[in-house]
C-alpha cells in the first residue's frame, strides 16, 4: 500500500487498458500501447517516463479532451468522455494556456464561468487561489506582464479556484529554471497539505517524481507501459535538501533509473540481435 | 524609442524626392504642364482648400467610403463569423468566397454602372463589394485560429457554447478582425477614388479626372495629395484605435518578441 490515502468505496480514476493510435494518412503512430492504473484519493501520483512518450496523450485521454483507441477512463466509477467536472489540467505551455486579454484575476476568474457561483463568491475563491499560489497583490496585472514561473502559479490557482478534485499535471515545471522549479514544488507540496484533492503529475524529470510523489510509475517509450511501480516512503513534509540527500531518496532515483535503463538498452539492443540486457 | 528620431529619417526621403523633382524642373528636362514643380502644387492647396472647392469632394469621397465601409465591415464580420461558428455555413461559402475574392474588384465597376447607374448608390456597392474581402475573411480566420490550447481550457472549464465563444474565441479573434478591418477600410477608399474617376461627378476622383482633362495640372497634383493626405489619416485613425482597444495585444506580442 502507498503511504498516506485510499480509502472509500473505489478509486478516485481508473485507467483501464488505455491504448491510443494516431493515425495520419498512411502513417499510424501508437503512442500508448496499454496503460492500467488507478489513482486513490488524496493521492499524489506521479508518471515518469523520457520525452514523447505519450504522457500528454495519457493526460488528454484521462481528462476528456482525446478519445483513447481503446480501453477506458473511470472518474468515481463513471466513464470519462467528454472532459468531467471536477478534474482540472494544467498544461506545461502555459503561455498558450492564459487569456492574454484578461487580466490575473480575469483568468482565475474565467474558471468558476461555466458554474453557477454568485459573482461575490467567485471574486472570493479567485482571490483565495491567487493567495495561495502568492500571487495576491498581481491580480490587476496581465498574463504577459509576468514571468514563466508566476503564469505558471497562474495556471495552478485557476485549478485551485475551481476547486479540483484531481488536478492533473503536464510537465507543469518543465520549462522553468531549476530555482523556481524547486520553489513551485514546494508551494504545490504546501498547498496539498491544506487542500484536499489528488494529484496525477507526469514528468521527464526521476528526482522531481521522487521528490513530490506518494507514488511513482515508470512508462517507457512510446508505446508508453508501465515497466515499474514505486511507493515512495519518503517523510513528508519534504525538504528539497534534507530528502533529496535522503539514502532513500537517492535508491528510489536508482531504482528507476536502473528501470529505465534496462529498458532502453534492451530496445537498442533488440535491433541488433546481441541479446545483451542486464 | 525616439519618435522623433523615427520621423526625421521617414522625411529624408520624401524630401529627397521633393528636391529632385524640383530640381528637374527648374533645369528645365520635364514639361512644366506635365509635371508642376512642389512648390507650385504646395501654392495651389490651401486655395483649393478655401475656396471649399476640394473640401468639398473630399466629403463627397469620405461619405461614400464610409457608407460602403460600413456595409462592408458589418456584412464581412457577420459573414465571416457565421461561417467560422456554424462549420454548415462555412463549407457552404466557402467554394463561392474562393472564387469571387481573387477577381480584382475594380472589375464590379461595370456591372455596377448597369445596376445602379452613375449616382452613389453605384459608388457604395462596388465599394462595399471591394471592401468585404479582408474583414470577411479576416473574422473567419481570425476565429479558426485561435490557439487550440484555449480550446482546450474552454472545455475543461465547462464554458458551454455561448460563453466559449464569447468570452475566449471573439476576444483572442479580434486582432485580427481589426487587422481585417483597417485593410478593408484603405481598399473602400482606392474604390471610392476609382469609381468616381470612372464614373463619377463628384468627389475627389471626379475632380481629378476633371482637372486631368482641363490640364489644370497643379490642381490636379493638389488633389493627388489629398488623397494620400486621406489615406494617411484614415490609417493612423484605425492604428490609433487599435492601440487603445487592443492595448493588450501589443503588450502580448510584444513580450513573444522579447
Amino acid at each position: 500500500m502507498p503511504a498516506g490515502p485510499g480509502r472509500g468505496d473505489g478509486p478516485l480514476l481508473e485507467v483501464q487498458g488505455l491504448h491510443k493510435v494516431f493515425e495520419t494518412g498512411e502513417r499510424r503512430t501508437e503512442a500508448i500501447g496499454s496503460l492500467t492504473f488507478r489513482v486513490a484519493e488524496r493521492e499524489f501520483l506521479a508518471i515518469v517516463g523520457p520525452s514523447g512518450c505519450g504522457k500528454t496523450t495519457l493526460l488528454r485521454c484521462v481528462a476528456g479532451l482525446s478519445r483513447p483507441t481503446s480501453g477506458r477512463v473511470l472518474l468515481r466509477g463513471r466513464p470519462v468522455e467528454e472532459p468531467p467536472p471536477g478534474l482540472m489540467l494544467v498544461f506545461q505551455d502555459y503561455g498558450r494556456a492564459l487569456c492574454p486579454w484578461r487580466t490575473i484575476l480575469g483568468n482565475v476568474l474565467l474558471a468558476l464561468e461555466g458554474g453557477r457561483l454568485p459573482r461575490e463568491a467567485r471574486q472570493a475563491r479567485a482571490l483565495e487561489a491567487l493567495r495561495l499560489v502568492g500571487l495576491n497583490g498581481f491580480q490587476g496585472h496581465y498574463p504577459w506582464e509576468l514571468s514563466g514561473g508566476m503564469q505558471q502559479r497562474l495556471q495552478i490557482a485557476r485549478a485551485l479556484a475551481y476547486r479540483a478534485e484531481i488536478l492533473l499535471m503536464d510537465e507543469p515545471f518543465g520549462s522553468l529554471d531549476a530555482l523556481t522549479r524547486a520553489e513551485l514544488e514546494d508551494q504545490l507540496l504546501a498547498i496539498r497539505a491544506s487542500h484536499p484533492g489528488a494529484i496525477l503529475f507526469v514528468t521527464h524529470d526521476i528526482e522531481e517524481a521522487v521528490y513530490l510523489a506518494d507514488r511513482v510509475l515508470v512508462v517507457s517509450p512510446r508505446p508508453a507501459e508501465i515497466v515499474a511501480e514505486l511507493p515512495i516512503g519518503l517523510p513528508r513534509p519534504r525538504h528539497q535538501i534534507r530528502t533529496r540527500t535522503d539514502p532513500r531518496f537517492v535508491e528510489y532515483r536508482t531504482a528507476i533509473l536502473t528501470r529505465i535503463w534496462t529498458q532502453s538498452e534492451a530496445r537498442h539492443a533488440a535491433p541488433l540481435g546481441d541479446g545483451a540486457t542486464t | 524609442m525616439s519618435r522623433g528620431g523615427g520621423l526625421v529619417r521617414g522625411a529624408l526621403p520624401v524630401a529627397l524626392v521633393l528636391g529632385l523633382w524640383e530640381a528637374a524642373l527648374r533645369n528645365g528636362l520635364v514639361g512644366r504642364l506635365r509635371l508642376p514643380p512642389p512648390s507650385a502644387v504646395l501654392a495651389e492647396w490651401p486655395g483649393l482648400l478655401v475656396s471649399g472647392e476640394l473640401p468639398g469632394h473630399v466629403l463627397t469621397t469620405l461619405r461614400a467610403w464610409a457608407e460602403g465601409f460600413a456595409l462592408a465591415a458589418s456584412v464581412g464580420v457577420a459573414l465571416g463569423l457565421l461561417m467560422a461558428f456554424v462549420p454548415a455555413v462555412g463549407a457552404m461559402l466557402s467554394l463561392v468566397v474562393e472564387v469571387l475574392r481573387p477577381m480584382p474588384s475594380v472589375a464590379t465597376i461595370p456591372l455596377a454602372i448597369q445596376l445602379f447607374g452613375l449616382g452613389d448608390a453605384m459608388k457604395v456597392a462596388v465599394i462595399a463589394y471591394a471592401a468585404l474581402w479582408p474583414v470577411l475573411l479576416n473574422s473567419l480566420y481570425g476565429v479558426r485560429g485561435v490557439e487550440p490550447r484555449l480550446h482546450d481550457v474552454a472545455r475543461t472549464f465547462h464554458l458551454g457554447w455561448w460563453r466559449t465563444v464569447s468570452r475566449i474565441l471573439l476576444p483572442a479573434a479580434l486582432p485580427v478582425i481589426a487587422t481585417g478591418l483597417r485593410v478593408s477600410s484603405r481598399i473602400a477608399l482606392i474604390l471610392a477614388v476609382t469609381a468616381e474617376l470612372v464614373a463619377g461627378q463628384r468627389g475627389l476622383g471626379a475632380f481629378l479626372a476633371e482637372t486631368q482633362l482641363a490640364v489644370r495640372t497643379s490642381e490636379m497634383y493638389a488633389g493627388i495629395l489629398t488623397v494620400a493626405a486621406l489615406g494617411f489619416g484614415l490609417n493612423a485613425l484605425f492604428v490609433a484605435l487599435e492601440r487603445r482597444v487592443l492595448a493588450w495585444h501589443r503588450g502580448a506580442t510584444a513580450g513573444e518578441a522579447a
